[in-house]
């Protein structure tokens, strides 16, 4: 906009002693007279004594005069080379001065932008533009590095460093710094619609989590039923932590949470490549990751119960009034009842999940008795069930002889394959396959072949029924404790009420009792002023009524 | 601020260079069978040693030169990298010094002249950014300036970081007094550093006169091809005259020694 006036070279032909200067509207917190806290955060070195060439009015002379210079001719680029010949100092310093007055569009801001190649005839070759860039290369071109020949992407002059230390480490890449070369190493980010790889840019769905590029989000390439509302921007320096876990990280992660438990920080710095609410959202996703926080959670919720009672306990005690702190108490101690049923409650409903998915998948199949005997084997281990079928074998022997002949012959393969099939592959369908072709084999002896699998599957139902009971009785003891423990506790305050209701009572009866003498004494006195005043004599049988009343 | 010397307050530091990233100048000059090789360029200390044999190998196959460059530059590098080691761990004397940087560079075609101020103690300094806005403010074109420059004024500050070392040493022996170590320091290795108090003390303003801008102002020159091939045939002949009145030196000194 003040193009113009460098061109014709007189900038400001009514130069008055007030000049209007532009500067950008978030730099308004500017004076000349102060220097604001922006400053000094920006430049701590100036302001924490650190050093002695280093001070306040240092750096204010240094920014008032670099200001000056450039609104001597606002319409040309000022730069740090032509300031620091006139400036003493730390050439670093004054550097980083400059920088963020220029950042911040106290200088400068009205001038061209920084031109991409000089008109002088500086330039040699025919590739001015690019000289101008070419020194974030790094070294000179005679001894520059070449890449590695195997690397097939284009790499830009930004990336180069980062391209480069990902190819010849990749084994090592999981410790190198998320920023340079994780995305690159773990496939990054494709997008979505096009297929190309985009790890600087690009925009996430909120409706199903799909990736777009920016280029595609530019010409309007949404994935069908997504609108460009439902496009997040996701900001570069938020990428290199990726939503793809990789192996390691899975097992990273659950060593941290066998490790540490529900504490997700640690948990997050043990995964490294991954933030917490990551770490807690891939927990949950995992199939067993409920498993492995049930028992930290219910522990979790025990503690904070407790803590709300220690909480209550210190706001009671100091109420005095009797009849008041009781309501309270009731209150409480209602209130702590319904947590104690919503305690119980949930932890019904957040039981271990075997137990429901076992008892319905019972419930849902009826259609066969040989498919119920296997499900009821498999919903348990197979040692389990192995053992229920020895011991109606047993059973089913002692009660016909007969028996033993059929089950003594059929010992050699079968109970053996049902013991060996089982425990080396821990395999559940083997298992029920096993029964299944052991009583369909040998079809003869049926009836006792029947029985025995009948009396197997009673037995392993009546184990597996004994486990479960056994799981149920704990919980209940573990909730009637908890409930008793409560009960004891309430006892305990009200135990506490009623003694200090009584050491209450104590002072009042000391009190009254006070009183009492201090009454007796006016009355002594009286009397003894009565005495003197010398009233007749027949009072003295009678006691003397004190004188308020008479 | 003037109630607060801040010198006495700070810590002795080990040795390193008074940079925000500790990178090592190395310069090289090789010269086998007529084919000579000139490179300055920065190392990280850090990194691995083997690297050094893989960047010289690689710089071999890159530039096509015989394979007997390849150990000459690794050695001139691992003595480059061993002499800033053995200053490594050792206590730098940091108390208030600013120096003057100096430059009078010739790359390619490009001729600058610079001279500025450098604070020690300014851990945040970047060479290379000062570089690269010296080059973009004086519109050098040439990209191997902006790393010559950055290269010179490391090879100083490594300098004077050095000189930082010795003189901590010869206090620590020399007087064990707070004051006297001080004194001694500032007498003694402040021949070139600015007298910071006169310059930055309460009265003093820190806007130059303007008769010694031009003193501190880069001058930046271009040859023309035939110049600087000139030149370069000037400083060939000077350094082989010299290289031979160095081994004329030494003979005599050997000779001399001898008898």
């Amino acid at each position: 906009m003040m193009m113009q006036g460098a061109e014709d070279g007189s900038t400001h032909p009514d130069d008055s002693d007030l000049d209007l200067y532009t500067i950008p509207n978030y730099s308004s917190w500017f004076s000349w007279d102060e220097i604001h806290d922006t400053e000094k955060l920006h430049h701590p070195e100036f302001f924490n004594n650190s050093s002695l060439s280093k001070n306040p009015r240092v750096y204010k002379q240094y920014r008032d005069f670099i200001i000056n210079k450039y609104r001597e001719d606002p319409s040309r680029r000022l730069t740090f080379t032509e300031v620091r010949k006139s400036l003493i100092g730390d050439v670093s310093g004054l550097h980083k001065v400059f920088q963020s007055l220029d950042r911040w569009g106290l200088i400068n801001f009205g001038a061209p932008p920084p031109p991409p190649s000089d008109d002088d005839d500086v330039g040699d070759e025919g590739e001015k533009e690019d000289c101008v860039v070419k020194f974030d290369e790094g070294p000179p071109n005679g001894i520059r590095v070449v890449e590695y020949p195997g690397s097939t992407k284009s790499v830009g002059p930004a990336t180069s460093a980062s391209e480069s230390g990902n190819d010849d480490g990749s084994a090592g890449t999981f410790r190198l710094p998320p920023l340079t070369s994780y995305s690159d190493a773990f496939d990054g980010i494709f997008c979505d619609n096009c297929g190309d790889k985009w790890s600087v840019n690009y925009y996430e769905s909120s409706k199903d989590y799909s990736v777009i590029c920016l280029k595609c989000f530019q010409n309007q390439n949404f994935r069908k039923g997504n609108s460009a509302q439902d496009y997040k921007h996701i900001e570069p320096n938020t990428i290199p932590i990726s939503r793809r876990w990789t192996d390691e990280e899975n097992t990273l992660l659950l060593e941290a949470v066998m490790k540490y438990g529900d504490d997700w920080s640690l948990v997050a710095q043990h995964v490294i490549t991954k933030t917490k609410l990551d770490c807690i959202l891939r927990i949950i996703e995992l199939p067993f990751g409920e498993h492995i926080l049930g028992l930290p959670g219910e522990k979790a919720d025990v503690r904070s119960m407790s803590n709300i009672v220690n909480n209550v306990k210190p706001a009671e005690v100091s109420v005095v009034e009797v009849t008041k702190t009781e309501e309270q108490n009731k209150e409480i101690t209602e209130e702590q009842d319904k947590e104690v049923t919503a305690h119980a409650e949930d932890e019904m409903t957040s039981s271990p999940p075997q137990k429901r998915r076992r008892s319905s998948s019972f419930v849902d199949d009826g259609d066969s008795f040989m498919k119920q005997v296997a499900l009821l084997s498999t919903s348990m281990g197979p040692q389990v069930a192995a053992a229920a079928a020895k011991a109606a074998v047993t059973a089913l022997c002692n009660e016909i002889p007969s028996a033993e002949m059929i089950f003594s012959l059929d010992d050699n393969n079968e109970p053996k394959e049902f013991l060996l099939v089982k425990d080396p592959e821990g395999g559940k369908p083997e298992d029920s396959e096993t029964l299944g072709h052991g009583t369909e084999r040998t079809s003869g002896p049926s009836t006792i072949q029947l029985r025995a699998a009948v009396a197997t599957a009673l037995g392993a139902a009546a184990a597996h029924s004994k486990l479960l009971a056994d799981q149920e009785e704990r919980e209940i003891e573990q909730l009637m404790a908890t409930v008793i423990e409560l009960q004891m506790r309430k006892l305990r305050y009200k135990v506490k009420y009623f003694e200090e209701l009584e050491s209450i009572m104590k002072m009042e009866y000391e009190q009254i009792e006070k009183m009492k003498q201090s009454i007796i004494s006016e009355r002594i006195d009286v009397l003894r002023k009565v005495f003197r005043a010398g009233i007749s004599r027949w009072k003295d049988h009678t006691p003397v009524k004190p004188p308020a009343i008479q | 601020m003037k109630s607060l010397p801040p010198t006495a307050s700070r810590p002795p530091l080990k040795f390193r260079l008074p940079t925000a990233e500790n990178l090592v100048p190395i310069r090289l000059d090789i010269e086998i069978d007529g084919q000579r090789l000139k490179d300055a360029f920065t190392w990280n200390p850090s990194d691995p040693d083997s690297d050094v044999a893989v960047f010289a190998r690689r710089t071999v196959k890159d530039l096509k030169l015989p394979p007997a460059f390849v150990t000459q530059i690794g050695q001139s590098i691992n003595s480059q990298l061993a002499e800033f080691r053995s200053y490594e761990g050792q206590e730098m004397y940091t108390g208030e010094k600013i120096v003057p940087i100096k430059l009078d560079l010739r790359v390619n075609r490009t001729i600058i002249r610079d001279q500025f101020l450098w604070d020690l103690n300014n851990f945040e300094s970047d060479p290379e950014e000062f570089a690269r806005s010296l080059c973009r403010d004086m519109g050098i074109t040439d990209p191997e300036v902006g790393p010559a420059i950055a290269v010179a004024i490391r090879e100083q500050l490594f300098e004077v970081a050095i000189q930082n070392v010795t003189s901590a040493r010869e206090t620590r022996v020399g007087k064990k007094g707070r004051r006297g170590s001080e004194f001694v320091t500032a007498s003694k290795s402040s021949g070139a550093a600015l007298d910071v108090v006169k310059f930055f003390g309460n009265k003093a303003s820190v806007i130059r006169k303007r008769k010694e801008w031009d003193v501190y102002e880069p001058i930046v020159d271009l040859l023309s091809a035939e110049e600087a091939e000139a030149l370069d045939a000037r400083e060939e002949r000077n350094a082989r005259m010299k290289k031979k009145l160095d081994d004329k030196d030494e003979g005599y000194s050997s000779r001399f020694i001898r008898g």
